[in-house]
């Protein structure tokens, strides 16, 4: 085709669609400086990111790769191998499980994984946690963080994510599940030692339940706060009573949760 | 003498509609339509949340009100009985009954609370329990069990789905109450879509009326944006080209989007790559300069559209059938009367291999005026309620649906890629969901979501008014930070219009006042409810 009727039809979309023209030129530009069309960018970041998080040792990559599929009969299956060959247990969840979990976590940061992957990796890897954790008893971890959805309230989907990413993080998460009772939570904190409490609900009705619960464990001395969050819960709300702080991501309650833990911050040094 | 009249009411989560009766010939006479429902907050749960704060009296003073408020606009002359249609929780607040057994969905709560199983059978009560005369009767339609109430039984017995096999029904409005018939078995559930799909909580949403952008029409140029007229009739408005992103102002100025016009615009948007959810390229449509649909709006319809096409596909997976054996939706309500069955379809409302849609308009008036015209219905309604075989499903108790969901927000907030959802249906043996729909044969019940309006329309806007006093500077942070402009000051008084107001769900002026005086919502506070006078606009039926 001749130069000119190639120009006059670039000229004629650049009139005529100048939504698509820019993202031609763009995308132009980009293949001309070397980054690759937005298509294998997942790929790419997996394989950086498996790079850098994973163990060398390719029996270890492999149940990190079973994680990150979220296939939790391969993982509980290659575990099992692992242990029968005289593994140590504690090697495979820092070596083998946990990589993969970071993998997908870092990749949901980056905006390349999703809510349902996360929930399947963690899922995964709990299978490979149990088995360990009935050769080894209780596994080290960063902290100790129980999770519920406040008494009346049955949805638990942003509860479990938040869970999820709290495990695959190095916390033990205890999770109390949902329809939870303050006295329950109280109870659990008394018992296993729980450093924080993250609580969440989506209806309106059952948002008194987290602040019943901050209270509680303010009133009863137990030096624990609640993380609250969930769709009906907002940051203006959890200002108006104490011992709680407010957490809009899972991934801001595991920044919360650190500063918490390991930098011993109490909850009015964070809201 | 004058014929005998009843009134026949609807009870909405975002708008009660009332018509006159002529009880001799079964004609209706006029029809008004108020435009909120006057307890604070945009959904059911909010309404509830106020009810438990406020307390059920004070919220069922709010409802009588306004259920006065509109029996006087309709002018009965000889009014003999009113007939109630609605969801439990509406009716329950109304009659003052128990409505906690509604508020929480967790056993734990309920046994703490000492609630027990609540029957809610159709019955009739005298007049006086709503202020009326005690000679009048007041009919109330029997729920199946508490979560599947009037309004949901309205929707199946109205719309001939209950004679239909293998077909679906739904009411699109704010709870998205569905059903799924498989041989004698009925599969039902509720999906809290939220009043994203009436046009409420999107960023330049508004209700139907004057001024409406509430359908965009294919051409050459683009897309044509349809915008009600003064008389709510249809006219064109401007040219949207969602591929350049131009605008031609022409034709009508719209000042909002309705429901049906958020549908419209993410079925043109995904149609012509303009928006890849979550995202809206540039970031927003702009349609007027004050009017656009921006990347939270797309979010929030995103939300909405999720939970009802997981909530159908959540029913067919209990139900054991795949969505290529059901072959005709019922969709009711008023944004399943006027919105585009097409571009439902392909946003994701109607499953893909359905053959045939019925619009069917509000079957809930539907069922209050029959019951208001034959009030022994009550007793076949009651027998139905006993035979019929409901397998309701919670969808907040379903793993299937929590599973679905995530995906659905993945999808549409996410970003993710559809076919990782496919392959996830695929498990579900439901793949092909969401292949390209068929084009189905559609037909319309009447071109009016309420089928008769009689001799005229009206629609109110709703009056109803706490007014409250307390000890402050009056600095008026409250008023003006108030996003839906319902709180306003009057000589000392702290004023605000409840069915404007966002209830639980805001509780900006509480948390903003700087004294932390502000004592509106105070459950010691007295609570006078008082009426602005009414100024009305008479309509002409509307088309939406």
């Amino acid at each position: 085709m001749h130069m000119d009727i190639v120009m006059q039809q670039v000229l004629k979309m650049k009139n005529e669609d100048p939504v698509r023209f820019n993202k031609l030129v763009q995308e132009g530009m980009a293949a001309e400086l070397g980054y690759l069309p937005e298509k294998n960018l997942r790929e790419i970041s997996a394989e950086k990111l498996k790079k850098e998080n994973y163990s060398e040792d390719p029996e270890y990559t492999a149940v990190s790769d079973a994680v990150l599929a979220g296939k939790r009969k391969d993982v509980e299956k290659l575990v099992n191998k692992l242990i029968e060959n005289g593994r140590d247990p504690l090697d495979i969840v820092t070596e083998a499980l946990m990589p993969g979990i970071q993998v997908q976590c870092e990749m949901y940061d980056l905006g390349k994984a999703f809510v349902p992957e996360i929930l399947m990796s963690n899922d995964a890897m709990q299978g490979g946690i149990t088995i360990c954790q009935s050769e080894l008893g209780d596994i080290p971890s960063k902290g100790n963080i129980a999770s519920f959805v406040a008494q009346g309230d049955l949805h638990d989907i942003g509860k479990n994510i938040c869970a999820a990413i709290l495990k695959a993080n190095g916390y033990t998460v205890t999770d109390l599940g949902r329809d939870v009772s303050k006295e329950e939570v109280l109870k659990t904190v008394k018992d296993k030692g729980i450093q924080l409490v993250c609580g969440s609900t989506l209806m309106s009705t059952t948002k008194p339940g987290l602040m019943d619960t901050a209270l509680l464990l303010e009133l009863e001395k137990t030096g624990v706060s609640v993380a609250c969050g969930g769709a009906a819960v907002s940051k203006a709300f959890v200002g108006t009573f104490n011992n709680a702080i407010y957490t809009k991501s899972p991934l801001e309650t595991v920044h919360k949760a650190d500063s918490i833990i390991s930098g011993n911050k109490k909850w009015n040094e964070l809201r | 003498m004058t014929a005998e009249q009843a009134v026949a009411l609807d009870i909405g989560t975002s708008g009660l509609r009332g018509q006159l009766v002529n009880l001799e010939n079964g004609q209706v006479i006029r029809t008004c339509i108020m435009n909120r429902n006057p307890i604070p907050g945009a959904n059911i749960m909010d309404h509830l949340s106020f009810a438990l704060e406020c307390g059920g009296d004070k919220t069922r003073r709010l409802l009588v009100s306004t259920v006065h408020d509109i029996i006087e606009r309709l002018k009965p002359e000889h009014l003999s009985r009113i007939a109630v249609c609605g969801n439990p929780i509406q009716l329950s607040l109304l009659e003052g009954k128990e409505f906690r057994d509604l508020a929480y969905a967790g056993e734990s709560k309920l046994k703490e609370e000492n609630i027990g199983p609540v029957d809610r059978p159709g019955h009739i009560v005298s007049g006086d329990i709503l202020g009326f005369d005690s000679g009048v009767e007041i009919i109330i339609p029997p729920a199946v069990r508490h979560e599947i109430g009037a309004d949901a039984l309205a929707m199946m017995i109205e719309s001939g789905f209950l004679e239909d096999d293998f077909c679906l029904v739904t009411d699109y409005g704010t709870n998205a109450e569905m059903a799924l018939k498989v041989g004698d078995t009925v599969y039902t559930g509720s999906a809290a879509a939220g009043p994203a799909l009436e046009g409420q909580q999107i960023g330049s949403g508004m209700l139907a009326g004057p001024g409406a952008l509430s359908d965009l029409c294919r051409c050459p140029q683009g897309w044509r944006a349809k915008v009600l007229d003064s008389r709510m009739e249809v006219q064109d408005g401007p040219m949207i080209n969602m591929r350049s992103g131009m605008i031609h102002k022409e034709g009508v100025v719209p000042k909002g989007i309705t429901g049906t016009g958020v549908i419209a615009l993410v079925h043109a948007g995904i149609m012509d790559g303009r928006m890849s959810p979550p995202k809206i390229t540039g970031d927003s449509i702009d349609i007027t300069r004050n009017i656009r649909f921006t990347n939270e709006d797309l979010a929030e319809a995103g939300k909405a559209l999720g939970a009802i096409r997981a909530g159908h596909l959540t029913l067919m997976i209990e139900a054991g059938v795949s969505h290529k054996d059901i072959h005709t939706m019922y969709m009711a309500g008023a944004s399943g009367t006027y919105v585009d069955p097409i571009k439902a379809m392909s946003v994701g409302m109607v499953p893909p291999s359905v053959i045939n849609v019925v619009q069917v308009g509000n079957t809930s008036l539907q069922l209050a005026k029959d019951i208001a015209i034959k009030p022994d219905e009550i007793d076949s309604l009651n027998v139905l309620r006993k035979e019929l075989l409901a397998k309701h499903i919670m969808f907040a108790k379903s793993s299937v649906f929590s599973d679905l969901y995530s995906y659905e927000l993945a999808v549409w907030t996410e970003g993710m890629d559809t076919y990782r959802y496919s392959r996830k249906l695929a498990e579900y043996d439901q793949s092909g969901y969401l292949g390209t729909p068929l084009k189905p044969t559609i037909r319309k019940v009447s071109d009016l979501d309420i089928i008769d309006t009689g001799e005229s329309l009206e629609m109110l806007d709703t009056k109803i008014e706490i007014r409250g006093t307390w000890n402050c500077s009056r600095c008026g942070i409250c008023v003006r930070l108030c996003p839906e402009k319902a709180l306003n000051m009057d000589n000392g008084r702290f004023i605000v219009n409840t069915g404007m107001c966002l209830g639980t769900a805001c509780m900006r002026c509480v948390e903003n006042c700087p004294e932390g005086a502000f004592a509106l919502w105070n459950t010691k506070n007295e609570f006078h409810i008082s009426k602005r006078p009414n100024e009305t606009v008479t309509a002409e039926p509307f088309p939406l």
